[in-house]
């Protein structure tokens, strides 16, 4: 039997929402970003992307949200499709479901592993090993294979992913406000402690003392000297947008989801603004004074500086190491750091189980169990390749197509539709509708204009990046009548395989890496495809393409 | 720490804290209206 979901409090909703958005590219990914592209110069852009796309971008989904509750949808399909008559408009929402339950599969994996990681700090496995001991330690724990291809099959990681998907299951079963509220209201303030305190003793870190080389004041300050001739860069503009983009969680689908459980004359603009800058309170201060200040103490400013070296892996790989030098309270860090990006992970990953789940039980009518169960066996099967095809770059497709490419397409869409379909009117007295802040009138222009632009750049840019991401020298060779260069990360370098040496998909004795790239890549298009089906079936047994707002 | 990293840490941490107290407090202290339950 459907259950009515709804928030117990506005502090839970705000805290999930915030939980939504805090993950583990806060600690992971934006000190990374920041290092490699211009230090302080790079919050300019990253505030400027924040401030118009972030914040417009986190109203429009909330009142995208709310707006599609009214009428009883609590997914994407639905609650775009609610903002007009074209009938092509669900198709896009589906790109809310897509999103949440591919991001999910990886997603939860990464989750796994910060929670088996709390484990093997508590018991004190990293106790006395040495930096490469370390780094073996996870790749044997992950049953990585530098150089093959062939499957991985990690026991224990697996056992933990179980455990770990099983636990956001059970979360999830139990509802909105005693599920979810409440593993927020624990998860971000345990978060935030123990971010805190990381923070103070990494920062507190002096050359000569415990085992540090060099003082962590030296990671803050390269970290903040600003490097004004990046800003002339696109390459940093473009990093800066796509750093703001996912760690707000924006285009996923799951902040309309949380939104649309909100009733009609409640307060969206100041709930959406407090999450938004709880998020660069954990990212900024808190994200920016643990990794970086850490490595450049103990490893150097130019290990710090090198691109390869900062940055998801190296959470897992290195950290364990530098907390070594701390003595007693190695497993107490190690804890702690850990359980702050579980905790980041799983008030995540709990926010796109959510859509699944209201998906399923708006359109087939499942209960909150079953819709939860439903949510875990798609995780548990997509997640498969990511875990037994890490190592041949399964889990690094699931990333790319679904964590960063999706989110723009869907993003840029629904802009568009909000500011020109539904109508900038329309859309301004659902932002403002009960507020309890005055929205500057200024974001009006901001979201009709600006936003969708800015969206439109990151998308083109990410369309067709240039290789090593230089728009700079890309256009002087465009000038010069030579070709536009591809970069393998760009969609179109993506798809055209650049870069990729043996074009094969067996070379004689094994199947080769393009192989498991293209497999990948059919299974998410079929994920994507079944969703579309599954939405086609549904509206056409509820004849819901009727429903929208007039 | 030079001066232009100390300036700018400080400034973006101020405005950042401000922000998120700010809307956060405010979020914990508004009241419901009358009427903020009904669909």
């Amino acid at each position: 039997m459907a259950v009515k979901e709804g928030w117990g409090s506005r502090v839970g909703l705000v805290l999930a929402m915030a939980g939504n958005a805090v993950g583990l590219g806060n600690f992971l990914r934006f000190p990374a970003q920041a290092a490699q592209y211009g230090g302080g110069a790079f919050l300019i852009p990253y505030f400027v992307s924040f401030l118009l796309m972030g914040i417009p971008l986190l109203w429009v989904e909330w009142a995208i949200g709310r707006h599609g509750g009214l009428l009883g949808h609590h997914s994407t399909p639905g609650s775009i499709q609610a903002l007009g008559k074209p009938r092509w408009f669900k198709y896009l929402g589906v790109f809310g479901l897509f999103t949440n339950l591919t991001v999910a599969a990886f997603y939860c994996y990464l989750e796994s592993w910060a929670l088996a990681y709390v484990w093997y700090s508590v018991s004190g496995a990293f106790s006395g090993q040495s930096p490469a001991e370390v780094a073996s330690f996870f790749d044997h724990y992950t049953d990585i294979q530098v150089n093959g291809t062939g499957m991985n099959f990690p026991i224990p990681a697996i056992g933990f992913f179980l455990a770990t998907l099983g636990l956001n299951v059970w979360i999830l079963s139990r509802g909105l406000s005693k599920g979810v509220e409440i593993a927020s209201k624990i998860g971000m303030p345990l978060l935030i402690a123990f971010g805190v305190i990381l923070a103070i003793r990494s920062l507190t870190l002096d050359a000569g003392e415990q085992g540090a080389t060099y003082s962590a004041m030296d990671g803050l300050n390269f970290l903040w000297t600003p490097k004004y001739d990046s800003l002339k860069d696109p390459k940093v503009w473009l990093a800066a947008a796509g750093q703001i983009f996912f760690t707000l969680s924006v285009g996923m689908g799951s902040i309309h989801c949380y939104a649309s459980y909100v009733k009609r004359k409640q307060d969206i603009a100041l709930n959406a603004a407090s999450a938004g800058w709880m998020n660069e309170f954990v990212e900024v201060i808190l994200g920016g004074s643990i990794v970086v200040p850490i490595s450049a103490a103990y490893l150097g400013l130019a290990w710090v500086q090198d691109p390869g070296n900062v940055g998801l892996m190296m959470g897992f790989k290195t950290m364990p190491t530098l907390f070594n030098n701390w003595g007693w309270l190695a497993p107490v860090a190690g804890c702690m750091w850990f359980g702050l990006l579980f905790f980041a992970g799983i008030t995540s990953s709990l926010a796109m189980g959510q859509p699944v789940m209201a998906f399923m039980q708006d359109e087939f009518k499942q209960s909150r169990n079953r819709s939860a169960l439903t949510f875990g066996f798609w995780t548990f099967l997509l997640a498969l390749p990511c875990i037994l095809f890490f190592s041949a770059g399964a889990f690094n497709e699931f990333d790319w197509w679904a964590g960063s490419v999706a989110l723009v397409i869907f993003a840029l869409g629904e802009s568009l539709i909000f500011a020109y379909a539904f109508g900038i009117d329309r859309g301004w007295e659902e932002i403002t509708r009960g507020a309890d802040i005055v929205v500057p009138r200024f974001f009006r222009f901001v979201i009709k204009y600006v936003t969708p632009l800015f969206l439109l750049l990151v998308f083109l840019g990410t369309l067709v990046k240039p290789l090593g991401g230089d728009f700079i020298a890309a256009f002087q060779r465009l000038g010069r009548g030579e070709s536009w260069s591809f970069d393998g990360e760009s969609i179109i370098g993506s798809i055209a395989h650049v870069g990729v040496v043996d074009t094969t998909w067996w070379n004689g004795e094994e199947l080769t890496h393009l192989f498991y790239i293209d497999a990948t890549r059919i299974l998410l298009t079929a994920t994507f495809l079944a969703l579309a089906f599954m939405v086609w079936k549904a509206f056409r047994k509820n004849g819901r393409s009727a429903e929208v707002s007039s | 720490m030079n001066d232009s990293a100390l300036i700018f840490l400080l400034v973006t941490w101020s405005v950042i804290s401000f922000f998120c107290f700010k809307f956060f407090i405010k979020v914990v202290r508004t009241p419901p209206r009358p009427g903020d339950d009904d669909d």
